[in-house]
């Protein structure tokens, strides 16, 4: 059975490369794994390799390459064995509580649906599934442990350090993993036959409780006789190191994480003959955890099909760019966020179906907490201010600047509630006789109304801090800055518009990559292929805008400088207030221009789509 | 302006190629109001794409079609207001009631008081109470029941359903089958691809089979029967089926 998990897995890797490879002949693949390759040259194996070389023969050029990897690692080694053993008690002991808290229904295994579908009516004893099941588990860990150790390790000095972290992480990793397993089979059967499962658990959860307060008196004790170091030196890790040490190596603590330092003993020794001693009581748990569950014989199959069942509805939820909801929680009807009438602009019908989709959003939390934080802004701001300063505008106008520059530059990412969620049923989409222009239109209404509102309430914000901060003399001062505002009010929309129409040209022109993105891992090509559009966001922004926005400036200067003020003679103030709306108008037409045509072009591409050609591919 | 036609459906040199791959060769074919087309052939035949481009869901490399005398390629949109499309899957909006998808199908159509419509709909087709329920409430055979009243509700006078029975019980099979021949009777044209053989005898006018994206034969039940049936009497069409594809897949 082993060789056949072994074939799976070898087979299933080797046909995802060949897949992979397949795509590359895709120039938008292509590219793609081009971008990702150089980002991952660059910010991963170039400064890997910088860290091969002597530290002492690096050159200035080298040195945060050198450092940021040469330093990290022997980092770790400060740590004492018994910090790494207090931090695996820790996690331990919230797993523990989780799982009393709330216990699996059933004790269940982790088998993908295929393999649920083809292993389980196999002539296979339960024990051997089980066997697979951990075999597999184990090809996961490795594979992680192995890419951790790329990421965080040092690889120079011949090696060693590279096999011992990669090896330490495996022993965390495939302790955690294994002690998971057989606490959740044994838990359920324990509870299965328990009298009074409610007491079992009040008991279970109470040790668990005088555990936690044993370790907790512990460190409080260490930390009132120790010296915690200064602001300088704790941005020292041989400083924090010893702190922690200080900490966490006292009686009765030090005989609680006893078991724990063999564990994490691999991970942190300083050199190979350490690791060495250390590797094999360190096996020693994994190994008894292993042999405790392929002992265990618990009925774990209906488990297994629900926790499968549970994932697929996961990924079918991502991949309709819905939340996960459990089957058994009752879903809630959303009222209409208008009434939808039935003749009228078809778009407004994508509007108001797509306002549906996000009511859940707007709930009552989220009306709390906007409530408070303008409660708190208010009374910060009355008793700052003090009728006099500028209380706590300078503050509202960071917020204002930090939101706004989220909202307009993360915001089109995050708020995929338009073609890209409705992208699985394009089909449906495109029997509707309907323009590709008008269901693009439609489907980007109401993330641009969200997006603009956010950005329109950052304007409000920015424009009355600034205000309070200015301390404008003339009326035309205050008139300026609110023509400014309002100018920048007006832009907000179309440019909302262009930033979204990015990543739904994305999801259009790739949408075998979108789709793969929801249902299936990543790859170096999907990687690049996500910088891209990162970048081609802002890359067709900077375009759209600049010519619009010289245009503006030249519109500015002509009718500001030239001919109001000179020809027509109109005071200054006014004739900037009016220079102002003309370059606002300029730059509203140019931008409606150029949002016109990307979505008359995206409209053309959405009618040309064909998703199944795209997944085939 | 829409041309009338005693050709709800024509279809001349439709060709879809996938790359290298065509999935439909050169097939021409035409239903006539009242008429219902079964489309049959091995799994990989070009059915469902044949459909797709029918429906304009996805465009054809070649050839031309058209619904109820609309191009589909000059006029999409005018085509499209005449026709429905039923996918094999129910693919519904997550978040929308049942009343609310028609109401959203409504407007995109366009259809004034479409209540006097959706309802007679939703009581034919036992969903009426169903009104105010979330997809996620709804069993796959009400979902199918949504999708077809969505479908229905503006009138379409040309149809096409891809594997219409699928995951229903023999209640909603035998409802499915009295719909689709009373639209029929109405006068829609109709085009359906199945595998089930027994539900194109007893539901279509005429058969077109298909194999590698090639038409075999086509023509009323009779016809195609007289074709393979080689001078035997009583032929059924999963015998002549067989004889026609030869019995392998594409």
């Amino acid at each position: 059975m082993l060789r056949a998990l072994l074939y799976l897995r070898l087979v299933s890797f080797r046909n995802r490369l060949v897949a992979g490879a397949a795509r590359l002949r895709q120039p938008k693949y292509f590219a793609g794994a081009v971008v990702g390759g150089a980002y991952l040259y660059y910010f991963i194996v170039r400064p890997m390799t910088a860290s091969w070389q002597p530290v002492s023969s690096q050159g200035p050029q080298h040195f945060y390459y050198g450092r940021s990897f040469y330093v990290m690692a022997p980092a770790f080694a400060q740590f004492s064995v018994s910090v790494g053993a207090a931090v695996v008690l820790f996690i331990l002991l919230l797993r523990q509580a989780f799982f009393w808290i709330s216990p699996p229904a059933q004790p269940g295994l982790r088998f993908s649906e295929a393999e649920i579908a083809f292993l389980f009516p196999a002539p296979f004893t339960r024990r051997r599934l089980v066997h697979f099941n951990l075999v597999s588990s184990q090809i996961r860990i490795l594979i992680s442990s192995v890419l951790l150790t790329v990421l965080f390790n040092r690889w120079h000095g011949g090696g060693s350090g590279a096999l011992s972290r990669a090896v330490g992480w495996w022993v965390i990793f495939s302790t955690f993993s294994l002690y998971s397993t057989a606490f959740g089979l044994g838990l359920a059967k324990w509870l299965a036959n328990s009298v009074n499962p409610g007491r079992t658990r009040l008991i279970a959860l109470s040790v668990l409780g005088a555990v936690a307060a044993v370790a907790a008196v512990a460190v409080l004790s260490a930390a009132s006789r120790a010296h915690p170091p200064d602001a300088e030196a704790i941005a020292s890790p041989a400083a924090l190191a010893q702190y922690l040490n200080q900490l966490v190596d006292v009686r009765p603590l030090h005989w609680l994480l006893w078991p724990f330092q063999w564990v994490v003993a691999p991970f942190l020794a300083a050199d190979l003959r350490t690791f060495a001693l250390a590797l094999g009581p360190a096996l020693v748990i994994p190994a008894g955890l292993y042999a405790w569950i392929v002992r265990m014989e618990v009925q774990f199959e209906e488990g297994s099909i629900a926790m499968s069942e549970k994932r697929a509805e996961i990924r079918a939820a991502w991949k309709s760019g819905r939340r996960y909801r459990p089957t058994q929680a009752e879903p809630a009807v959303r009222r209409d966020p208008f009434r939808l009438a039935s003749r009228g602009r078809p778009e407004a019908a994508f509007f108001w179906k797509n306002l549906l989709a996000i009511q859940s959003w707007f709930n009552l939390r989220l009306a709390l907490i906007v409530l408070g934080a303008a409660a708190l802004g208010t009374v910060g701001d009355f008793r700052g201010s003090n009728g006099s300063g500028a209380g706590y505008a300078p503050m509202v106008l960071a917020g204002a600047l930090i939101v706004g520059g989220y909202t307009f530059f993360l915001g089109p990412q995050l708020l995929r509630q338009d073609l890209r969620s409705d992208l699985p049923i394009s089909d449906i989409l495109k029997t509707y006789p309907l323009s590709g222009w008008q269901i693009v239109m439609g489907e980007l209404l109401t993330p641009v109304a969200i997006l603009s509102g956010l950005l329109w309430l950052a304007i409000l914000a920015g424009t009355w801090a600034l205000g309070r901060i200015g301390h404008e003399t003339a009326p035309h001062e205050s008139a300026n800055r609110l023509v400014i505002a309002a100018s920048l009010g007006l832009l907000v929309p179309p440019l909302c518009a262009l930033q979204l129409l990015i990543p739904n040209a994305a999801a259009v022109l790739f949408p075998g990559w979108f789709q793969s993105m929801r249902t299936r891992g990543g790859g170096i090509e999907m990687m690049g292929q996500r910088l891209i559009f990162v970048f081609g966001q802002l890359l067709a922004v900077v375009i759209a805008i600049l010519p619009a926005a010289a245009l503006a400036a030249a519109v500015f200067v002509a009718f500001g400088l030239f001919w109001f003020s000179f020809v027509l003679s109109i005071p200054q103030g006014v004739a900037t207030i009016l220079a102002l709306l003309a370059a606002a108008a300029t730059l509203l037409l140019i931008l409606a221009g150029e949002l016109w045509c990307g979505l008359w072009w995206l409209g053309r591409r959405f009618e040309r789509l064909d998703l199944s050609r795209e997944i085939r591919g | 302006m829409c041309v009338v036609s005693t050709r709800m459906i024509e279809v001349q040199a439709l060709t879809k190629r996938y790359g290298d791959f065509t999935a439909v060769r050169e097939l021409s074919f035409l239903v006539g109001p009242g008429e219902v087309l079964g489309l049959v052939g091995p799994n990989g035949a070009g059915k469902t794409t044949t459909l797709r481009c029918l429906a304009g869901v996805i465009p054809c490399n070649g050839g031309s079609i058209r619904i109820a005398g609309n191009d589909l390629g000059a006029d999409p949109v005018g085509a499209k207001r005449r026709l429905a499309f039923f996918p094999d899957e129910p693919r519904l909006f997550d978040y929308l009631t049942v009343r609310q998808h028609l109401a959203f199908v409504a407007r995109i159509y366009g259809i004034e008081n479409h209540e006097s419509v959706a309802l007679p709909l939703l009581e034919e087709l036992e969903i009426a109470d169903k009104a105010n329920k979330l997809p996620s409430e709804l069993s796959r055979g009400m979902k199918q029941k949504l999708v077809i009243a969505c479908g229905l509700l503006h009138g379409p006078q040309v149809m096409f359903f891809d594997e219409p029975l699928t995951g229903l019980d023999p209640l909603g099979i035998r409802r499915m089958k009295d719909s689709i021949i009373r639209r029929a009777r109405q006068g829609a044209a109709i085009v359906l691809s199945s595998h089930l053989l027994h539900l194109l005898e007893e539901v279509c006018s005429h058969v077109l089979i298909l194999k590698k994206g090639e038409k075999i034969a086509d023509g009323t039940l009779a016809e195609v029967a007289a074709r393979f049936s080689a001078g035997e009497p009583d032929v059924s069409l999963e015998e002549i089926f067989i004889r026609a594809t030869g019995g392998s897949e594409s």
